[in-house]
């Protein structure tokens, strides 16, 4: 069976690092969402 | 009724909500990242992998970005969801909910008191409904995060493929720019060839793709683990190389410099041999003096022209040049940046003597530039002029059969066919009389300094001369004693004329060497840029 080389581990390692990226640009475009959304209701609580 | 309906609905979704958020949507969120993540690996080398793409008839590992990146993506992609829906209809719907459906412990699956039963069967809705909302918004996160993922690898694959061919179009503008035109030195090859067999220095296994590509853009892994480098301008040619039509090994570099192919052509004893090994002294003894450089392409270069030396100095002459199609002699010419490969052709004067096999010499159809080798002795004209004496001067100097005349109506015949009429007339041709030490010592044959053209003309060549003016645009002329230049105490002078047709000819190649070129001469414009060969099969001309 073929075994990972030195090339195949750090292309795994950098396609782990755009793992990770993805993860973090979703976790913090949902944390924008929901800062906006929160922030538009705050807002319209406090305005009434 | 409605009221009790209503508090079912709101006992189904707080529970549901409570179990969604506080274990269902966390369970599957770390399940799916786990999934995705060990998809991602094994990332410790040695490990092994069958997902890894065996290697082929290449004996190179394909790059990561070519095939095992997006696979590795792929596998992250469906990892993440397949678990996420295992976990739902297995261990949430198939078990926890049905026990619960059914009144009985989730865990355990016994039944107990009918209190909690009643219990179980309540929030059994509500379990089932949470689990489904977790699952649900998880696939959600996880389908957001896997299309960035492969964005981003899209992204990663694209750099990769525009850095190939980025390097591939940097080889290929380099070899263009320094017009490099590899072609095989070897009979019954011949053939020209994009891309050498790069041999790899730690197993010595062929790589008939080492360029950037699938298997790498800078190098490539050979099968053994050794990195090669695959971009020219980054010394790839200093690996050992082979011909891909016929495997025999060429010189290093091959890809690097421009190579010039100059056939010597003359009938049989017409002094080709000599003067090539003359020619080859000249052009060491110039070098010698400073520069250009020239050297030995192979060990077997060398040793062909040692042996060839060492015949010429025992015997004082060689013997017939035998053989099929002639092994090209090659030579590396180095002049300030600039540097040749030059391929010097000897081929045995029978293969010129008919249309068929002068058509077999495959070479002439990429040639340089041509150095005909004109034994004056042979012409029967010529012959028919000297008394019994001088007879005897030219009958001991083995003229050549046929004569110069015969040899070249056959030779330029098919050299139209071979390079086609424009490039025929564009090729630099360097007429070298040959034997000028006998022609010297029959006083109607002795040569001029200056004028050899005109001469030849009055001596009975005209039809020769007419006719070299009329098909080849760029030509000069050169009278050489190859014997004076070669053997026991031979004379620098004629060595260096023996070089100067080939300096001559490697001069319209754009190496600035005019300058050792006769002061008297200089004033002669420098042959011109040669077409490249067509790549169009040669026609039959031949008449039935």
């Amino acid at each position: 069976m073929p075994v990972v080389t030195p090339n195949i581990a750090r292309g795994r390692r950098l396609l782990l690092t755009l793992f990770v990226i993805a993860c973090l640009v979703v976790l913090g475009a949902l944390s924008v969402w929901g800062w906006v959304l929160l922030d538009d209701r705050t807002a319209g609580v406090l305005g009434e | 009724m409605g009221g009790l309906t209503g508090a079912a609905v709101w006992l189904t979704v707080a529970v549901g909500a409570g179990v969604c958020l506080f274990r269902a949507f966390w369970e599957f969120l770390a399940l799916a990242v786990g999934a995705s993540v060990k998809a991602l690996g094994p990332r410790t080398p040695g490990t092994p992998d069958r997902r890894i793409p065996p290697v082929g008839s290449e004996p190179a590992q394909h790059a990561y970005w070519s095939r095992l990146m997006w696979v590795d993506a792929y596998t992250s992609t469906r990892a993440a969801a397949s678990v996420v829906r295992h976990r739902l209809l297995g261990r949430w719907m198939a078990v926890t909910a049905r026990r619960m459906f059914t009144g009985r412990q989730p865990s355990t699956g016994y039944g107990g008191h009918w209190l909690a039963r009643l219990g179980f069967l309540l929030v059994a809705p509500g379990t089932a409904l949470g689990a489904i909302m977790g699952a649900l918004l998880v696939s959600s996160l996880m389908v957001l995060v896997h299309l960035v993922l492969w964005l981003l690898v899209g992204v990663a694959g694209f750099v990769a493929v525009a850095g190939v061919v980025v390097l591939r179009g940097a080889d290929r503008s380099g070899a263009l720019v320094r017009r490099v035109r590899m072609k095989c030195p070897y009979p019954g090859c011949y053939r020209p060839f994009a891309l050498a067999v790069h041999r790899c220095p730690g197993c010595g296994t062929a790589h008939r793709e080492l360029r950037p590509g699938r298997f790498g853009a800078l190098w490539h892994v050979c099968a053994c683990g050794r990195r090669i480098v695959a971009v020219s301008l980054a010394g790839r040619d200093r690996l050992a190389v082979e011909c891909p039509h016929c495997d025999r090994p060429l010189p290093a570099g091959i890809g690097r410099d421009r190579t010039v192919h100059v056939p010597v052509i003359g009938g049989t004893s017409s002094g080709k041999t000599m003067l090539i090994a003359a020619a080859v002294a000249g052009l060491h003894a110039t070098a010698g003096r400073g520069v250009p450089k020239v050297s030995f392409a192979t060990a077997d270069d060398r040793r062909d022209v040692v042996e060839l030396n060492s015949q010429l100095k025992t015997a004082g002459w060689v013997r017939k040049t035998q053989g099929g199609q002639p092994r090209a002699l090659m030579l590396r010419v180095t002049h300030r940046r600039r540097r040749r490969l030059l391929y010097l052709y000897d081929p045995m004067g029978e293969s010129l003597y008919d249309v068929d096999s002068t058509r077999r010499q495959e070479y002439l159809a990429h040639a340089d530039g041509v150095i005909l080798a004109v034994d004056v002795l042979a012409d029967p004209q010529v012959r028919r002029s000297l008394s019994a004496a001088e007879e005897e001067l030219a009958q001991a100097a083995h003229p050549s059969d046929p004569g110069p005349w015969q040899t070249y109506q056959t030779f330029t015949g098919e050299l139209s066919a071979l390079a086609g009429r424009r490039r025929r007339g564009r090729l630099p041709l360097a007429v070298v009389v040959t034997k000028r030490d006998v022609l010297d010592r029959i006083e109607r044959l002795r040569v001029p300094t200056t004028g050899i053209g005109p001469w030849l003309a009055t001596i009975g060549l005209d039809p020769l001369v007419r006719d070299l003016g009329h098909r080849f645009r760029t030509r000069r002329y050169w009278a050489v004693s190859a014997y004076a230049a070669t053997g026991t105490g031979p004379l620098l002078s004629e060595q260096q004329r023996a070089a100067e047709a080939v300096w001559w000819i490697l001069a319209g190649t754009g190496l600035r060497v005019g300058g050792l070129l006769p002061e008297g001469r200089r004033a002669d414009p420098e042959p011109p840029s040669v077409p490249r060969p067509r790549r169009t099969p040669v026609q039959d001309r031949s008449t039935h």
